[in-house]
């Protein structure tokens, strides 16, 4: 009756251990650096998913590495002006539709590509996708 | 006589779906830690599933129709009756230590089976992201409920047996 009981505890503790085992690994990592920043993705629909976090990056290409780890995913090809973004969370900004990402800063147009787009403590980037 | 019998049913069925009810808004405030656990094992064992489970699955309704229809308020339609499951099956070994080891084991796992409805609806990624954010908190669940079971199964029960409550 006892070794009953004691197995029912260790399957208990082994299950509890192995939840914060899987947690643990899980986690959400907090993002270091000294810029609070924001990257926002604005879709066809016009529905908008915000990342927040920090970074120490010097530009934008950089920032948008660290968001990374919060699911922030995109992928960019360099060009005359600078390196711009075609995909961003798997969606693609198709030239035959006419489509393209735009950044804007602060709610401004952007003038540079990502990898010369300064990052600054604050700041919101806001990569929308549009069609000319 | 059998109308008398039904009406009966029902009503029992009704105060019951009452005191669940009760129970979980009166620890409402703290996440996690809840009644409903312990008198699902309880009502199970002393009244049986014909009324625990109509009980439990009208506690969900009401809770659905309160809080609004969503995620949470849906799993609640299968959660429940997964623990009237296993009381069921465990019915004849069930003692203090048995409950407030089902009843544990039951919380660490709420989240993994609160996940299929969103695993149904939005797949893999985003029930195993919502089932590992929840983790500390299923960790809470059956910590709490191996305390709750381990204090309150043995006093429910006997209270159950002196009311001669029977069906």
């Amino acid at each position: 009756m006892k070794n009953r009981k004691n197995i029912w505890l260790l399957a208990l503790a082994l299950t509890a251990c192995v939840l914060f085992g899987i947690w643990f690994v899980n986690r959400p990592k907090p993002m270091s650096g000294a810029k609070a920043i924001v990257i926002e993705v604005q879709d066809p629909e016009g529905s908008v998913k915000s990342y927040s976090g920090r970074t120490d990056a010097e530009y934008l290409s950089g920032a948008m590495d660290d968001f990374s780890a919060a699911g922030f995913q995109y992928e960019a090809v360099s060009g005359e002006y600078g390196a711009y973004v075609t995909t961003i969370n798997g969606l693609k900004a198709e030239e035959t539709d006419s489509a393209y990402w735009a950044i804007y800063v602060n709610g401004e147009y952007g003038m540079y590509g990502i990898d010369q787009q300064p990052v600054t403590d604050g700041d919101t980037y806001r990569f929308a996708y549009e069609t000319y | 006589m059998e109308v008398r019998s039904g009406i009966r049913k029902i009503v029992f069925i009704a105060v019951i779906t009452a005191v669940l009810e009760t129970a979980k808004f009166s620890l409402n405030a703290i996440a996690n830690v809840e009644l409903i656990s312990l008198l699902t094992i309880v009502l199970t064992l002393y009244f049986g599933w014909k009324i625990s489970l109509p009980s439990l699955l009208l506690f969900a309704g009401i809770e659905s129709i309160w809080w609004g229809v969503s995620i949470w308020t849906v799993t609640y339609f299968y959660v429940w009756p997964v623990l009237i499951l296993l009381t069921w099956l465990l019915r004849k070994q069930m003692n203090r230590f048995t409950a407030a080891c089902l009843s544990s084991f039951y919380g660490l796992a709420f989240g993994l089976l609160c996940s299929l409805t969103t695993f149904v609806i939005a797949g893999f990624s985003a029930a195993f992201a919502w089932w590992t954010a929840g983790i500390p908190y299923d960790l809470i669940h059956g910590i709490s409920n191996f305390l709750i079971a381990w204090f309150l199964f043995d006093p429910l029960m006997n209270m159950f047996e002196k009311l001669h409550l029977k069906i």
